[in-house]
């Protein structure tokens, strides 16, 4: 494990000038330069590599024949009319893959997961079979025609439902993975759906609410979305030589697909190869095994190349995001200060765990929020349903629980007569302050977002509600995360005999320009233009271990990984050149490629590698690795002294009209302000916000599964409402608080999800202001709104 | 998809005589960005794609005595910009204008606007539902947010199009052709009910398609308006929508058609509405008044009744700006 050295430079913005002679030495030239994406050509004009296009020789499409039921089990499945069609190369079960993989179960928390359905199927859509053609058309038109009989089974799908008892029980056994650090807590389980409880106590909560003036109790519900991403997951696998395999996949996990196939067949992790190309797009939706083992498995059945590329609509049959119930229970003194609070949720995981009790468990223990409350007990439940699975999506459970926590504060503010802001002020959680966990906070700028959210809406002036049918109204959240822990990221920079240099490393640009931060960090430790380094894209032969791109973790963990590696080739080159011209090596500078003396002698990289190598030609490799340091928390109470690497901090605040009349409500205005550290690239950090906001906005107002007994009605695009570019609000703006973290690279911290946090409850409180109505719901539709305002007129709609 | 023929029709009497040749087999298509969709999801089957759009002179605007005619080829974005169907129909434009998508609007057309099959999730996914020749309609026990208020039963789908009502509302006629001759109706007669036929909605018999439609020049006096209600600003069906033309004189209207989309299985005209109008002056009480009797035929199932309240509140509103 390597220890990251002290940041010591001062960022180049927000922080008080260091003195002049220092300064000079730590004027930045690549971070912190708003440079466009590095891809930006080659994604226009279309030579940007996406794997959904890739197509191999003598390839073979798969189409997936789905589940019909939400839970039953498999009496037949008779494949010999799909075999008959004309073009059909295989039909392959769950039967045959457990001929090459006896135990063909994977999942990164529990190995729960079939790789095709094996006895019993336990949601509407779960892959039964796959059907091989040349052709794709002839695969799909021979997929329905397999025939599989099911003796349904009761199935469940509430979350709240499924955890009581003589509720039907999707899985007979658990068996824990085991294979991350963080989740080796969770336990072999049989009889219950609840894959997980994890608990936070801090203080006394009973009695906090034994001592408080007063106490408020809400349930809030969000329900099941989609990451709608506009690159569909898939995957290629082909043989690679007489005992290797290559998976070409849409995966923002490339090293773990690498573990988890080889575990899989048996195989050592070498014979595993995995690459990647630009995502179209992620969020979540392609993290851990996704199509990887089924393909892998095909490929090695028929011994050809085997692709399966999803619909859009078989992007609703794989992975969600969590529905969650969330009952939260607060107590509060006369001061308007939080003195208890007591929240328990229930995680609708789906039928098969993915990295749910990730979700449930990292989560779950910010679910009091960033106050400092004397005591607190959290409570989560990762529940299987049948539902389709649910795992990582932007955010990771945060804005399902900053939905609660944020529109239960507003309802207390109001009810107590404070302004929302004062409210919140009041009970911040300060830097010094002991988290629920017993972390204690530290790089944590809360108070900077309020101010920040405060200037930018004028929070100070009276707000014109307006009259008439369109009401206006504003409101604001605060949210944050603990990035996830503990982690490792490898990065390896290769600096070639003409000083051009790459970047080796397994983090994945799935659209958030992470190239672009990796080649900017490279270049300002290497004193070389960012323009000029390529970084390679993962691919598991040649790029180093890195855990995932996820979780908004990669700026910080793989961005050290690679400053460290770029310092690591750097100190190679000087010691080249102080061995050379035989001065220390504190004189030396190394600068667009060239090392530079402080009495002026230089040595070009000519010079270097003639000096290293005897020739003109060479490459002098770097290596960083980067894991920060973690304490396992105590599994009975949650307590750790270190939880987390870092705290991200977000706040948002929205106006809106809503029509009376329609129910429709329309956002105008919308502030997103993350707490970044420090930005590697403040345009893209920006965008980062306005883009996840934008996402949260979908959420919030537009985007939910709709379900018949377990079958997903809405699985398109036509019928699943993201928002359009009419729907962005007119007014929509991102800022920036940075002040460097101290373990960051040069102070950065992730922004990927910080953006998703705030928004809900920001546009639920605008609406509670502007009409007085209180949502618990998610999404605001215009049917929510209107059902909302005639009970609060005592005129319900189903008087019509 | 399934594979299939394409045939591109030269003439109106080559496309019915190829539908006539292949009963039950063939479909007529013209952008497709209905029937494509279909197709995909494997709703419909066709063995034959009869291609319209190769059938020239079908994609004009012409303006007659006392008459526009529109061809049922004409692009949906080419109405949305037309300044003579502005000048005298902004309800038909209006709707144009509010349909889905610029590239959809681009493709698609004002006959294949007209002809659209539900966008019902029960008829769209994988239920073999009435209007599939299943045995019942999902509808009622199920999630029916956007299903009927009015007109419902036994299917309780929605007609979907934006350009019906307006073109409802403008009193606009529909020349069919099929192979045994040519027939012109009033559009309203265009659509029928489940009770009628609970499998189509519209009288288009497998060997006739949409040749025409031709929009009376309204009397001096009359205004038009269309309305949509959406839950997102783009790309979006209509949760209610009403098209108002209104003829007033001497401060009193004289004539009213109100028309609307998304609440029933078909376009629904609302006589109601209409009645609360005629020989009353317009304005904030006689708008709610119709409104109001809109709906009181109204039977919404378990989740729609805010529909009942939307559609009041837009047929107010669309009237309100016709004063």
């Amino acid at each position: 494990m390597t220890i990251p050295a002290r940041f010591t430079e001062p960022a180049d913005t927000t922080v008080e000038a260091p003195p002049k002679a220092k300064r000079k030495a730590a004027v930045r030239r690549e971070v912190g330069r708003s440079i466009p994406r590095l891809e930006s050509h080659a994604k226009v004009d279309g030579s940007a590599e996406y794997i959904y296009h890739l197509r191999l020789p003598g390839m073979l499409q798969g189409k997936i024949c789905r589940s019909t039921v939400p839970h039953g089990r498999i009496v037949r499945i008779d494949a010999s009319a799909a075999l008959a069609i004309e073009g059909v190369h295989a039909v392959i079960t769950g039967e045959d893959i457990r001929t090459l993989i006896p135990d063909p179960y994977y999942g990164p928390a529990f190995h729960d997961q079939p790789i095709l359905a094996i006895g019993k199927v336990r949601y509407v859509g779960e892959p039964v079979a796959v059907v091989l053609a040349a052709d794709l058309h002839v695969a799909e038109e021979a997929a329905d025609q397999v025939v599989v009989e099911y003796e349904p089974l009761e199935p469940v799908f509430d979350e709240v439902a499924a955890t009581k008892p003589g509720a039907p029980i999707i899985h007979d056994s658990l068996r824990p993975a085991g294979m991350f650090p963080d989740l080796q807590y969770l336990k072999g389980r049989s009889g219950t759906n609840v894959a997980l409880d994890a608990r936070v106590l801090h203080g006394d909560v009973e009695k906090g609410f034994a001592e408080a003036d007063q106490v408020f109790e809400n349930v809030f519900r969000s329900r099941k979305v989609v990451h709608a991403t506009f690159e569909p997951t898939v995957s290629l696998a082909e043989l690679n030589g007489s005992n290797g395999l290559t998976i070409h996949t849409s995966s923002q996990s490339p090293s773990y697909v690498r573990a988890e196939v080889s575990r899989l067949l048996g195989w050592p992790e070498n014979r595993v190869r995995v690459r990647t190309a630009f995502l179209g797009g992620s969020f979540g939706a392609k993290l851990y095994i996704k199509l990887e083992a089924l393909v892998a498995a095909c490929a090695l059945l028929v011994r050809k190349p085997v692709r399966i590329g999803l619909t859009m609509e078989e992007e609703f049959y794989t992975i969600t995001k969590h529905g969650a119930t969330v009952r939260i229970k607060t107590g509060m003194a006369k001061d308007g200060r939080i003195v208890a609070r007591e929240v328990e949720t229930w995680w609708n995981g789906g039928a098969y765990a993915d990295i749910g009790p990730r979700v449930s468990q990292k989560s779950g223990f910010t679910a009091a929020g960033p106050y400092d409350i004397e005591n607190v007990s959290l409570i989560n439940y990762a529940v299987y349903t049948n539902d389709p699975p649910a795992g990582a999506l932007r955010g990771f459970g945060i804005s399902q629980i900053v939905w609660a926590y944020e529109c239960q504060n507003d309802i207390i503010a109001r009810s107590l007569g404070i302004d929302p802001l004062e409210f919140r002020r009041r009970n911040i959680l300060h830097d010094g302050r002991p988290h629920a966990t017993g972390t204690i906070m530290t790089n944590a700028e809360i108070d900077e977002v309020l101010d920040r959210l405060s200037d930018r809406m004028h929070w100070d002036v009276l707000f014109d509600h307006g009259s008439g049918p369109v009401r206006r109204g504003r409101g604001l959240a605060i949210g944050f995360k603990a990035c996830i822990a503990p982690t490792t990221s490898v990065a390896v920079v290769n600096v070639y005999g003409d000083g051009s240099c790459c970047v080796s490393c397994s983090t994945v640009d799935m659209g958030q320009g992470s190239d672009t931060a990796m080649a900017q960090i490279a270049a300002e430790t290497l004193g070389i233009s960012t323009e000029t380094v390529r970084v390679i894209h993962p691919d598991t032969d040649v790029t180093p271990y890195d855990m995932a791109t996820l979780g908004s973790r990669s700026t910080y963990h793989m961005g050290n990984a690679v400053r460290l590696a770029a310092e690591d080739a750097r100190a190679q080159l000087l010691r080249i050149a102080a061995a050379t011209l035989q001065t220390d090596i504190e004189e030396l500078e190394y600068r667009d490629g060239a090392v530079i003396s402080r009495s002026g002698a230089r040595m070009t990289m000519r010079g270097l590698m003639l000096a290293r190598f005897g020739m003109q030609a060479g490459t002098v490799i770097g290596m960083g690795t980067f894991t920060p340091p973690y304490t396992k928390p105590d599994p009975r109470t949650g307590q750790s002294p270190q939880i987390t690497p870092y705290w991200m901090l977000a706040g948002a605040a929205a106006e809106i009209e809503v029509d009376t009349e329609t129910g429709r409500i329309r956002v105008t205005k919308l502030v997103n302000v993350g707490d970044v550290g420090c930005a590697i690239n403040p345009a893209i950090a920006k965008r980062q916000l306005n883009g996840a906001g934008t996402m949260q906005l979908g959420f919030t107002l537009f985007e939910e599964m709709r379900f018949n007994e377990g079958q997903v009605i809405n699985a398109s695009l036509a019928d699943y409402k993201i928002p359009g570019m009419l729907d962005v609000p007119e007014d929509l703006s991102a800022e920036l608080v940075e002040f460097p973290h101290e373990h960051g690279p040069f102070g950065a911290k992730g922004v990927g999800e910080t953006g998703m946090f705030s928004v809900s409850p920001a546009i639920a409180n605008a609406l509670c202001d502007a009409i007085g109505v209180r949502i618990m719901e998610l999404p605001l539709t215009p049917e929510r709104v209107l059902r909302a305002i005639r009970e609060s007129e005592n005129r319900p709609l189903e008087s019509e | 998809m399934k594979a299939f023929a394409n045939k591109n029709a030269t003439s109106i009497r080559e496309a019915v005589s190829l539908l006539a040749q292949h009963p039950g087999k063939a479909l007529p298509i013209a952008a497709g960005s209905d029937l494509l969709g279909e197709m995909k999801d494997g709703i419909e089957t066709p063995e034959v794609l009869v291609n319209l759009k190769t059938i020239p002179g079908l994609d004009k605007i012409r303006q007659q005595s006392g008459a526009v005619s529109i061809g049922p080829l004409v692009p949906v974005a080419e109405v949305a910009e037309s300044q003579l169907l502005h000048t005298h129909f902004p309800a038909f434009v209006e709707a144009a204008a509010v349909i889905a998508s610029p590239q959809i609007r681009n493709v698609g057309t004002v006959g294949g606007n007209l002809c659209q099959r539900p966008r019902c999730w029960y008829y769209r996914g994988p239920f073999r539902c009435l209007r599939k020749g299943g045995e019942f309609c999902y509808a009622p026990m199920g999630e029916n947010r956007y299903h009927a208020i009015l007109g419902g039963g036994p299917s309780f789908i929605v007609h979907p199009s934006d350009l019906a009502p307006a073109l409802i509302a403008l009193d606009a006629k529909a020349r069919i052709s099929g192979s045994s001759g040519d027939r012109t109706i009033p559009l309203e007669q265009f659509f029928v009910l489940p009770t009628v036929n609970v499998q189509r909605e519209n009288i288009l018999r497998p060997d006739e398609i949409l040749t025409e439609i031709l929009i009376p020049l309204p009397a001096p006096g009359t205004r038009s308006t269309y309305w949509k209600q959406m839950e997102r600003d783009a790309w979006d069906f209509a949760l209610v929508s009403v098209a108002a033309a209104i003829r007033q004189r001497d401060g009193k209207v004289e004539q009213a058609r109100i028309v609307m989309g998304g609440v029933a299985p078909i376009p629904w005209r609302s006589h109601e509405a209409e009645a609360a109008l005629i020989g009353r002056p317009l304005d904030a009480t006689t708008a709610a008044q119709a409104g109001d009797k809109a709906m009181e035929p109204a039977q919404p199932l378990r989740d729609n009744a805010y529909k009942v309240a939307l559609s009041r509140a837009i047929i107010r509103g669309a009237l309100l700006r016709l004063i």
